[in-house]
This record gives structure tokens, C-alpha cells and sequence, in this order.
């Protein structure tokens, strides 16, 4: 009982073992590549600061001296939607969807800027 | 003419001797209390097998469980699992505060990883989020309250029920004698040797073990429980599903 | 006990008794599962998520000594019985448990089956592991982790493959030289059409309807 067989090793082992090579490298660009970072959705009012990913749908209220100003994240852009400012330029700002831009009520001190991840070093916002 | 003995071959000095052996004798007093411990862990299992029947507490450990999945106030949860990481712990089954800090601090920081919500503070790369981190707790203590809700109501004795449930039997009594083998295995010749292993268990349980009949049940089992055991268990159902609609009562 | 002498049977044993003997070897086949996942518990781990799996090696060996549908209770009976003996059926790690291992088990018969002589038990047992633990992340990228989930992808699909490439070849050397394999296929398939391939077998299990 001493004879060891002999383990064959079989087309589709090496096949298998390939893909799975390549996924795994997939895998480790993808996750740890820098390219993937999610844009966020960056607030800055009188309440504090606020991050919300960029593709998420919200709709947020965002406290200001005066008053409440309604932010709506939806299909990947942010647009204010209601503020107590007497001009409302800022709602008829529109929407914005890309890195570096933003958009603010300054009377009621809302900051609203889209920014690719915060959790590394941001290029600095262009004003566009 | 060999005349000096070189100096390892020489007895140990005494000085090494008493580490050695207050080495050993720690290490016996370690595995002592470890003994210990399990004596007092499985006494308290008895106990806590004898006061309740399995199925009442499988019964039971399910309802809870619903209710604490559907459980909307963090704070509850928080309650109730350290209510069931005492229960559990007084069943007499092992608990780790240690595994279960580390598993509730990975699952809280790994949520942080991606902000949301009203900014709190910033730890070097990371910012911490409110929202974020309040998921992550509620999560981690979802994730860690089931367990031991779990521990607490799955117990030795549990009888599942049908063909499955005999199966699932039969597997626990070769399991017992499996883990019982009186061979050894050995590294060099570990094919053999767990060949040998399983055959002599399967033959040896040839003979008899029917199948269906959900032979062998454990020893407390055919004994009757006290009411109070359905009178405790069902106290705890009503408790889980009164915390359910607390919070919206109290609005 | 064990089909011996049903006296209705004369070569080919009773329905009712082969069943029986198939849900007998499932119930052995899962005591080893729960054997091995009890020594993989004492096998310290950096990180408790981190599951070696060793205890899907009877599955996958089972491709070939059972029929489906007991190929599938076995898989349950490994699930049900870790978590009965760790206390965790009702909780998400059972769940976990319960998907990674279906997973496993259904893409290891399938690539067994489909691909017949042109895979070993390896590449089998690499598609079982990593699949099961790419269901598992997914499963906790929506139940505790959310998106950094994905941060421990690579990690994971990397032991996948080391584990499912050593389990494989476990399996490879046990099913050729196992002389309890054998007696075990020829259990779960009695007097199939052409005899298992390498068999070192002399004599049959126990009650067998032997042809002379």
C-alpha cells in the first residue's frame, strides 16, 4: 500500500487557475487602484460639515441662520431645491454633477461642493 | 583526555531550574483554571438544559430573533444584547468579550471607511461621519446580539424535526465517535491512516443505529420542564416584541 | 440496520433500502464535515472572518458518491450541524455559512459534471471555494460591511484559491488510494454500469447484492 498515485493534473485545472489569476488581479487594480474613488457630496453650513456620496438619492435639510435650505442629491447630481434666501439664486443655479464644482446660498451660509473622496488628498477644486 | 565537560552537557543551574519550573507550574495553574472554567460552564449548562426544553428554546430564540432583526432603535438593540451576552453567559456557554469587542470594532470602522452624514471628527485619513457611524453600530450590535440570542436558544439536546432531522442526528452520533477514535493519526502515513479511521467507524456503526427512529436522545430530554420554563420563555417573547413597538409608542 | 438479507431483494436491492443506506453515508459524510470544522476552529486565525473551508472537503468528495438530492441534505447537514454545535443557527454568520456553502456545493457538482475528465478535484475544489467566498462578501457587503466590503475582495478570492488548490488535492490523492471510498461509491451507486476507475477494492461493502 505503499505505491503513491499519481495525481493527474488536468486541462481545465490550469485553465481554472489562470482565471483565477486574473480575477484576482482584477480584483486588487480595481479596490486598491486610485482611479475608484467615489465622488462626495461635500456641506459646509452653519450646523457643521456634511459628506454624502454623490449616488445616493437624498434629499436633505441643512440648517442656516435663516432658515432651512432643502439640498436634493439625485441621478448622480445635487441641486438646491428650496432655500429662505430673498434672491434664490441658488436654486436657479441648478444642478451639479462633476468634481470641483459647486454651488452655495450665502446668505443662509450654505456651502455645497462635489469632491472626489475625502479620505485622500483632493485636488484642489477648480472654479469654473 | 578529555578533562572539561563542556558547559551545556552540565547540569542546569539552579538558577534556570527555578524558572523552568515556575514556568511549569504557571502553566499548569493556567490549564488548572482553564479546567476550571469549563467545569463551572458545564454545570451551569445543565442546569440551564434541565430548566428548559430545546425545542421551547429554539421556538422561542426564532421569535426573538425576528423581533430583533425588525428592532429600528439602536439603543434597544444595544439593551438587548448585553441582556442575551449575560443570558448566554449564565447558560453556561462561552462568551469572549474580547472577539466581540474586536469583531463589533471591525465591522463599526469598516462602515467609517465610507462617510456619511454630518461630520464629527477626523481621525488622520479617516473621516468619522454620523450617519455612517451609526449604522456601523447598529450593524455591529445586530451582527453580535443574533449570536448570542442564538447561544442562548440552540442548545445540545435540539431535535430537528423529520427524515432531515434524523440525519442530522445520525451525524452527531458518528461525529461522537469520530472524535472518540482510539487510533492515531500520523503525519507520514495520513492517507492510510484516515482511510482506516473511516472505515472502521462506518462498519462499526453498521450493526446498529436504525435510521429513522431519533434514537438516543439526550438524558434529559423524556423529563418534564417545569411550567415556569414556558412561563420565563414566553416572557422574554413578549419582552423582545414589547421593545419593538416601544419606540413608536413613545412618540 | 444495514440492508442484509431483505428477502424480496434478490439482485438488486430495494428502493427503500438503498435510500437508507444513502442517508446513512450523507450522515457519515456530515460528521466528518463537522469534524473538520471543529478542528478548523482550533487553527488560530488573524481575523475571525477569515474561514479556511475545510470542512466542504466531504462535499466535494461526495460529488461522485452521492446523487444529487442527497448530495444537497448533505450540504444542509453541514450547515445545520455547525450551527447547531456553535449555537449560531439564528444569526448572520449562519447565513453566511449557509450561502457559501449552497454556492460551493452547487458549482462544484455542476463543474464536476459538466466537464467530466477534463477536471481534477483541484480546479473543482477552486471554483467551490472561490465562488463561496465571493457569495459570502456580497452577502456582507449588504448585512454588515456595505461598501468597504469590497476593500477585502482580493483577500479573500486570493485564499480562495490557495485553500480550494490544497483541499483539491487532498481529495485527489484520498478518492484514488481511499479504500473506503470505493466501498462508499459503490454504496451510494451499487453495481453501477462501469466500476469506479482506480479502486485498489477486493471485496464489496457490507449487504451488497454481489454479482459472481
Amino acid at each position: 500500500m505503499s505505491e503513491k498515485p499519481k495525481i493527474r493534473i488536468k486541462v481545465l485545472d490550469c485553465v481554472i487557475i489562470a482565471a483565477a489569476i486574473l480575477a484576482i488581479a482584477f480584483s486588487c487594480l480595481t479596490v486598491y487602484g486610485k482611479g475608484n474613488a467615489e465622488p462626495e457630496v461635500k456641506i459646509s453650513s452653519q450646523g457643521g460639515d456634511y459628506i454624502y456620496p454623490l449616488k445616493d438619492e437624498r434629499r436633505l435639510q441643512i440648517e442656516g441662520p435663516l432658515g432651512v435650505t432643502v439640498v436634493h442629491i439625485h441621478d448622480g447630481s445635487v441641486q438646491i431645491e428650496d432655500s429662505p434666501c430673498p434672491n434664490r439664486t441658488c436654486v436657479a443655479a441648478g444642478a451639479i454633477s462633476r468634481p470641483g464644482q459647486w454651488v452655495a446660498c450665502m446668505p443662509n451660509q450654505v456651502f455645497i461642493s462635489i469632491e472626489g473622496s475625502s479620505n485622500e488628498k483632493s485636488v484642489d477644486a477648480g472654479v469654473y | 583526555m578529555t578533562e572539561q565537560t563542556p558547559r551545556a552537557s552540565a547540569t542546569p543551574s539552579p538558577a534556570k531550574q527555578k524558572r523552568a519550573a515556575a514556568k511549569a507550574a504557571s502553566r499548569a495553574r493556567k490549564a488548572e483554571r482553564k479546567e476550571k472554567a469549563r467545569a463551572k460552564r458545564s454545570a451551569r449548562a445543565a442546569r440551564y438544559d434541565a430548566f428548559f426544553e430545546p425545542s421551547l428554546l429554539a421556538i422561542a430564540g426564532l421569535l426573538i430573533s425576528i423581533a430583533f432583526l425588525f428592532q429600528k432603535a439602536t439603543l434597544l438593540k444595544i439593551f438587548i444584547f448585553i441582556f442575551f451576552y449575560f443570558f448566554a453567559k449564565s447558560s453556561g456557554k462561552k462568551t469572549s468579550i474580547i472577539t466581540t469587542i474586536l469583531v463589533a470594532s471591525g465591522i463599526i470602522l469598516a462602515n467609517l471607511l465610507v462617510p456619511v452624514g454630518r461630520v464629527m471628527a477626523k481621525w488622520g485619513p479617516l473621516t468619522i461621519t454620523e450617519d455612517a457611524l451609526m449604522g456601523g453600530i447598529d450593524k455591529a450590535f445586530t451582527f453580535e446580539g443574533l449570536i448570542y440570542i442564538s447561544k442562548a436558544s440552540i442548545r445540545q439536546g435540539l431535535k430537528l424535526p423529520g427524515r432531515f432531522g434524523s440525519i442530522v442526528a445520525s451525524a452527531f452520533r458518528y461525529y461522537d465517535q469520530i472524535i472518540e477514535y482510539r487510533g492515531r493519526v500520523h503525519a507520514s502515513t495520513f492517507f492510510s491512516d484516515v482511510d482506516e479511521l473511516m472505515l472502521k467507524v462506518w462498519d462499526s456503526a453498521a450493526e446498529p443505529q436504525p435510521l429513522t427512529a431519533a434514537s438516543g436522545p439526550a438524558p434529559a430530554a423524556s423529563a418534564k420542564r417545569s411550567a415556569w420554563s414556558y412561563i420565563v420563555a414566553a416572557l422574554l417573547v413578549c419582552g423582545a416584541y414589547f421593545l419593538l413597538v416601544l419606540p413608536s409608542l413613545l412618540q | 440496520m444495514k440492508s442484509q438479507s431483505t428477502p424480496v431483494s434478490i439482485k438488486k436491492p430495494g428502493h427503500a433500502a438503498l435510500s437508507a443506506r444513502r442517508a446513512d453515508l450523507t450522515a457519515l459524510l456530515g460528521a466528518f464535515c463537522l469534524v473538520l470544522s471543529a478542528i478548523e476552529y482550533m487553527i488560530p486565525k488573524p481575523l475571525p472572518f477569515m474561514r479556511l473551508g475545510i470542512a466542504n472537503l466531504p462535499i466535494l468528495l461526495a460529488v461522485d458518491l452521492l446523487p444529487f438530492s442527497w448530495y444537497m441534505v448533505l450540504a444542509l447537514v453541514k450547515v445545520v450541524g455547525m450551527s447547531v454545535i456553535s449555537g449560531s443557527l439564528f444569526s448572520y454568520v449562519a447565513l453566511f455559512s449557509l450561502a457559501g456553502t449552497l454556492v460551493a456545493a452547487t458549482v462544484m457538482w455542476a463543474s464536476k459534471k459538466a466537464c467530466g475528465r477534463l477536471i481534477s478535484n483541484i480546479g473543482v475544489s477552486i471554483l467551490g471555494a472561490m465562488t463561496s467566498n465571493a457569495v459570502q462578501i456580497l452577502i456582507a457587503r449588504f448585512v454588515i460591511f456595505g461598501e468597504s466590503a469590497r476593500y477585502i475582495t482580493p483577500v479573500f478570492l486570493i485564499m480562495g484559491l490557495v485553500t480550494g488548490a490544497i483541499l483539491g488535492l487532498f481529495a485527489e490523492r484520498f478518492s484514488a488510494s481511499s479504500k473506503w471510498y470505493a466501498r462508499a461509491r459503490e454504496t451510494g451507486f451499487p453495481a453501477a454500469s462501469q466500476p469506479p476507475e482506480n479502486t485498489p477494492l477486493s471485496n464489496s461493502g457490507p449487504g451488497e447484492a454481489h454479482h459472481d
